[in-house]
């Protein structure tokens, strides 16, 4: 008989609890106890489990993945499909490529994760695993059993950081199929102001299955504009556990664009603890061929006073499936809270499917929340209206296409980025 | 001539709309085309456009001596055919400018000329947006995006201005339009009058041809043209209707 999943992962890490643990202090490895103990207490969602009824999670993780401990890779030119400005981190296959830190003098800290928790262990161990939910998400909890690097961002209260940070994740099987577990935290306190792009990028063609988690912290009166972009290439198994917790006043701004590779699973939470903030949550994908991507998105107004705002909008073709998820939870006393929530969805072809559906669960009586979920067809009429202006058939159709996703692109952080991720899009599209 | 239709038969969902129409345009000329609701006479347009939703069953359309029917709608686009809409489509997150840029270089390389330059394209849109007054703000949104009924109208004038077509077609054109708007887009298609090209004005009232004066006004009924005249006709039209016309058809 096969033993099951979670002994399997169990035993990968307690045959590997000294490698794992090296070079990272014992506050941290103190949580991968308590965080396997959960793992196992959850066990991994089938597909049976309402949740993950479009991802089957336990097929992902039964595959046949080698697992290394230790730093491998290098970053290559490919790589950087956003270029690399302002503050780089670089973090191939679940480690920085740098050991380094770099401490600006406005107080500004960024580099590896692992570096800081050693470092700076005082100010890491205040957000470090406090935001990401271990109780919920066994993918989660497995990534705080595993995970030994990944990529820190640091603004102090009060600093404005001048230029971007640019975090990407590498994930290259070159001859095995592997799995690797990588963190990003990024804390910006009160007041301070940032700007982060965000790439997960690379493949392989042996496999890889990427466990990520990024935790955001924003303190009072906060701004923060995060784009985040997965494009890889090859049969990528992504699973992201992506939490977001906000304070007072803070805003944020995020584009989440999911341009493709394989299979993406993102668990996404937003907790708004403090009033008055400001969440504007924006995601993107492309599916086609067999690919598949399952967003489940979370918003969770705790408090009252807040205002969210989540648009996601999908294209589907091929066999592809696109999913989309959407919690809106207001608590008894988020009075006054404002929420709305809209699916847009394309599918281009009959085999295609897409998946959206919207949760409200209000349990305050002073609320503004609205929610809006469609799947529709390419406009024949624009097409035929473009075509009479002269344009081709194949040009009215990506024109089109482009119309559609460009409200959610033209949102990205920084000008740069934005505009080389307009150009991944448009390649996107003319592969649709 | 520029446009020569005999005998046209088209049907939508299996029903005849268009019955054996004739119909020429010379370069040069304007016709007008009026008729009774539910005659064919934007199944006419749709037709000459090349509409997927109707289906030529008889007849023949050579334009400018060439068969237009075995055209594809781009092609016909690109070879001088606009189509100015009844209900022109608004299409989210599609510039205007990205959208003329494309269409405007598509019939240049069709005609064999270079694609514009960022700045000539530029100017070209500012000269155009001037003869139908089309505030500059409106060329910078989404095509057709939450404009007014005015707006659109005077938008698919605008875009007929920027493609210079050696036929244009408005399909009432004029409906829904106030009588200042009205003015700003007849002026307009007068303004691009030329001896070479020609223009087709499909419409319910008189009013339009007080400001767009006609050469040929046709009575389309029960998809054909039964009568055919010159531009008093239409205000013999408004005075008293189509029905002397129609009975003297019908007899």
């Amino acid at each position: 008989m096969q033993r099951p999943l979670e002994e399997i992962l169990s035993e990968l890490y307690l045959s590997n609890i000294d490698m794992i643990g090296e070079g990272v202090p014992s506050w941290v490895n103190a949580m991968r106890s308590g965080a396997l103990e959960n793992f196992n207490l959850l066990s991994l969602p089938s597909s049976g489990n309402e949740d993950y009824q479009h991802t089957d999670i336990r097929r992902m993780f039964a595959g046949e993945w080698e697992t290394y401990f230790v730093p491998s890779g290098e970053i290559r030119a490919e790589d950087r499909v956003v270029p690399a400005n302002g503050y780089v981190v670089d973090v191939v296959n679940g480690f920085c490529l740098s050991d380094e830190l770099t401490t600006l003098d406005n107080g500004i800290v960024y580099g590896s994760l692992r570096a800081a928790m050693s470092t700076i262990g005082d100010v890491v161990s205040k957000y470090y695993n406090k935001i990401a939910d271990n109780e919920r998400a066994a993918v989660t909890a497995l990534n705080t059993v595993f995970a030994q690097d990944g990529a820190f961002v640091y603004v102090p209260n009060g600093v404005k950081a001048e230029l971007p940070f640019t975090l990407t994740f590498v994930g290259r099987s070159d001859e095995q199929a592997q799995m690797c577990f990588s963190r990003a935290l990024i804390v910006v306190e009160d007041g301070a102001e940032a700007d982060v792009v965000i790439a997960h990028v690379g493949g392989g063609d042996r496999g890889l299955l990427a466990d990520h988690v990024r935790e955001v912290y924003t303190g009072t009166d906060a701004t923060l504009k995060i784009t985040e972009v997965k494009s890889t290439g090859g049969e990528v198994f992504s699973v992201n556990g992506n939490y977001l917790r906000q304070e007072c006043g803070s805003r944020v701004d995020m584009v989440n664009l999911w341009l493709g590779g394989g299979v993406t699973r993102v668990n996404a939470v937003t907790d708004l603890a403090g009033a008055d903030c400001e969440s504007n949550l924006h995601g993107l994908y492309f599916a086609n061929g067999t690919e598949r991507v399952d967003v489940n998105m979370t918003v969770n107004h705790l408090v009252p006073d807040c205002r969210s705002s989540e648009l996601v909008k999908g294209v589907v073709s091929g066999e592809a499936v696109g999913a989309f998820t959407g919690k809106v939870y207001v608590a008894p006393d988020a009075q006054r809270t404002e929420a709305f929530q809209q699916s847009r969805n394309i599918q281009l072809s009959e085999t295609a499917k897409v998946y959206t559906e919207p949760q409200l669960e209000i349990y305050a009586d002073d609320v503004k929340c609205s929610h809006g979920a469609t799947v529709g067809q390419m406009d024949e009429e624009a097409v035929y209206y473009m075509r009479q202006r002269g344009l081709s058939e194949a040009d009215a159709k990506r024109l089109q296409l482009f119309g559609f996703v460009n409200d959610v692109i033209s949102k990205c952080s920084g000008d740069a980025a934005c505009e080389c991720l307009a150009g991944l899009a448009q390649a996107r599209i003319d592969e649709m | 001539m520029l446009l020569e239709v005999k005998n046209l038969h088209c049907m939508v969902d299996g029903k005849p709309i268009l019955k054996g129409l004739d119909f020429k345009v010379g370069r040069g000329e304007v016709h007008a085309i009026m008729g009774p609701n539910g005659s064919g006479k934007s199944t006419f347009a749709s037709v000459l456009a090349g509409n997927p939703k109707y289906e030529v069953t008889e007849g023949e359309v050579l334009y400018d001596g060439v068969n237009l029917l075995d055209m594809s709608i781009e092609d016909r686009a690109r070879a001088g055919l606009f189509l100015g809409f009844q209900y022109p489509v608004e299409i989210p997150g599609v510039s205007m400018a990205n959208f003329m840029r494309m269409a405007v270089n598509a019939r240049r390389e069709y005609l064999g000329e270079e694609p514009l330059s960022a700045a000539d394209f530029l100017r070209l849109m500012r000269d155009k947006g001037a003869v139908v007054e089309l505030d500059t703000k409106l060329t910078n949104r989404a095509v057709n995006e939450g404009f007014s009924g005015g707006e659109k109208k005077k938008n698919e004038i605008f875009q007929m201005a920027m493609l210079d077509p050696t036929l244009a077609i408005l399909d009432e054109t004029d409906s829904g339009l106030d009588i200042d708007a009205l003015r700003i887009v007849a002026n307009g298609v007068t303004k691009l009058k030329r001896p070479d090209n020609a223009t087709i004005v499909i419409t319910h009232y008189q009013r339009l041809l007080d400001y767009i004066v006609p050469d040929f006004v046709h009575v389309l009924y029960q998809g054909r043209i039964i009568h055919t005249g010159g531009k008093e006709l239409a205000l013999v039209l408004e005075e008293e209707g189509y029905d002397r016309i129609i009975n003297e058809y019908n007899k």
